[in-house]
């Protein structure tokens, strides 16, 4: 029982970090946590092959409609651990890219 | 001739000559040299004429038609075509869009069709079909619907089709660096289910041991989660939490006792189970994993205790290209360890296979490497793909169904495209105590 309540306040305490991080609002609207990192930089091209590659085989930007890569890639930020930030580049790659 | 007709002659030719004068022009004297001249001037107009006349007899085929008095300027370029085409595209999304229901919504999934050759089985064909409904109502709202189609075949050689709900979740995007859901979803514990088992991406026609029906790793359960990633540097950390209903031990089954049953999604007890996934990626192509999950498994009238069983995993996936030979180099590993508490099953011996007890360490997992020459000059080498896999179960052979077993996979793909291929795969089983299941596969597996 000890583990199992150490695990729920991991838990718990884990998600409220993760949430009070949130300080800063995005052109989007979206929020996003303040800070600087190598990932920022990348192209959207770049983490579209970085990340889908890594699991499968990567599929063509003509391969979908815009609406439909929305839909996609918001279902692979939720699959594949993706941020806001590599969702919202890899996205604008393949719908400008057909 | 008398004087009188004289005088009348003359005064006539003088009239007509004065009539004559009055109705034509006084005439203008051109000289051959300038007739000549003009000759040629109506003979090249004759000939300008007659190649306009061509020219525009022409035109519709060659040119659109266009203002005479149109630039040049706004001559149409492959540019504008383009730009016309995109426009075009938009458009028909656009109208796609407007109809109703269709705003961001979208059916994908995947399909195979199997032929299994196994010892001491009659070969088979076996088909799955997974189709995947997502529904995105705003960009930060996701609901999504999955099910697994398939035929069934019993120990007693009886068919059966099934239809089974794999997903049923809604998310909601908090910020970028958390998403939080529930539902019937996919649990984080490990890769494989996850990331790996569809057939257009496992590289091998079956399941590892340990992933597979029977296995150790649980699959989809009910609940609520929060998941998402965070940029560290150049590397990035993955992590995944939840709150499930969990496994459920099986008590009364001779066969199979002391097993976790993954696919019974309703809870037989008030304890829940709680998990997660720490991912970490130190480059783009690499990734580490550490899962766990505790559960409260028993019912709750199962010998007046609790018995709780405790699953970690470690998972590892790095895909690289390496020129030096030509190609992408896959390697992927999974161990899974299930602890479940010590229990008595049939302890008054009613169901006629106890009182019996054991400790019931389990442990699997996989080994899997693949060589794609994907930088040969030769089309066909491109698109094949040579694969090796190791994989094991380990269930105490105290344990009703109890064995150690170990299988050898080689298995060649060919891509049809980047989500259609092909698999010939031959498996070499190797169990301690039940006969080997030696098994040749042929697969087609593509994603929609």
């Amino acid at each position: 029982m000890l583990l199992k309540a150490n695990a729920i306040l991991l838990l718990g305490a884990s998600l409220m970090l993760v949430g009070c991080g949130a300080n800063h609002k995005n052109p989007e609207g979206e929020t996003a946590i303040q800070s600087s990192n190598s990932q920022s930089h990348k192209a959207g091209a770049q983490l579209w092959a970085e990340n889908c590659s890594r699991c499968h085989n990567i599929r063509p930007p003509q391969g979908f409609s815009d609406s439909q890569w929305q839909a996609i890639t918001h279902h692979m930020r939720l699959r594949a651990n993706l941020t806001g930030e590599e969702t919202r580049k890899i996205t604008e790659f393949l719908q400008a890219g057909h | 001739m008398n004087r009188a007709n004289v005088c009348l002659a003359s005064a006539l030719m003088l009239i007509s000559a004065a009539t004559a004068a009055a109705q034509n022009p006084p005439t203008t004297q051109i000289t051959n040299e300038q007739f000549q001249q003009l000759l040629q001037q109506q003979e090249q107009m004759r000939r300008e004429i007659q190649q306009l006349k061509a020219e525009r007899a022409n035109a519709p085929a060659t040119q659109p038609a266009a203002p005479t008095t149109a630039p040049a300027a706004e001559v149409a370029t492959q540019e504008d075509i383009d730009d016309l085409n995109q426009q075009l595209r938009k458009l028909r999304d656009q109208v796609h869009t407007a109809l109703p229901g269709m705003e961001h919504f979208l059916i994908l999934g995947d399909a195979s069709v199997t032929f299994v050759n196994q010892q001491g089985s009659p070969s088979s064909f076996a088909v799955g079909f997974s189709p995947l409904f997502l529904w995105e109502p705003t960009d930060r709202l996701l609901f999504e619907a999955a099910v697994d189609v398939g035929i069934n075949t019993d120990f007693n050689n009886n068919s059966s089709t099934s239809v089974d709900l794999t997903i049923a979740d809604a998310s909601y995007i908090v910020n970028d660096y958390l998403i939080l859901g529930g539902g019937l979803f996919v649990v984080p514990f490990g890769q494989y289910h996850n990331h790996f088992d569809p057939p257009w991406i496992n590289k091998l026609p079956d399941d590892p041991l340990v992933f597979s029906d029977g296995g150790l790793s649980p699959t989809s359960q009910v609940g609520i989660f929060g998941r998402g990633a965070a940029p560290v540097g150049a590397s990035k950390i993955t992590y995944d939490a939840y709150v499930t209903n969990g496994p459920n031990l099986i008590i009364s089954d001779p066969a199979r006792a002391g097993s976790l049953n993954y696919s019974d999604f309703t809870d037989l007890n008030n304890g829940k189970a709680v998990g997660g996934r720490l991912g970490f990626l130190p480059m783009p192509s690499m990734e580490f994993g550490y899962s766990l999950q505790w559960a409260q498994v028993a019912p709750n009238n199962f010998g007046g205790r609790n018995v709780g069983a405790f699953l970690q995993a470690v998972d590892f996936n790095w895909v690289q290209e390496v020129r030096p030979i030509g190609g992408v180099i896959t390697a992927r590993a999974e161990w899974v360890w299930n602890d479940v508490g010590r229990a008595t099953y049939d302890p008054s011996g009613k169901l006629g296979f106890g009182p019996i007890t054991f400790g019931n360490y389990r442990q699997g997992g996989y080994g899997l490497l693949s060589y794609r020459p994907a930088l040969a000059t030769n089309e066909i080498l491109r698109k094949l793909e040579f694969v090796f896999r190791y994989d094991s179960l380990w269930i105490p052979l105290s344990a009703p169904g109890g064995d150690h077993e170990q299988r050898y996979a080689f298995g060649i793909d060919y891509w049809l495209t980047p989500s259609a291929v092909l698999k010939v795969a031959y498996e070499i089983d190797d169990k301690k105590l039940g006969p080997d299941q030696n098994a040749f596969f042929v697969q087609f597996g593509i994603g929609l």
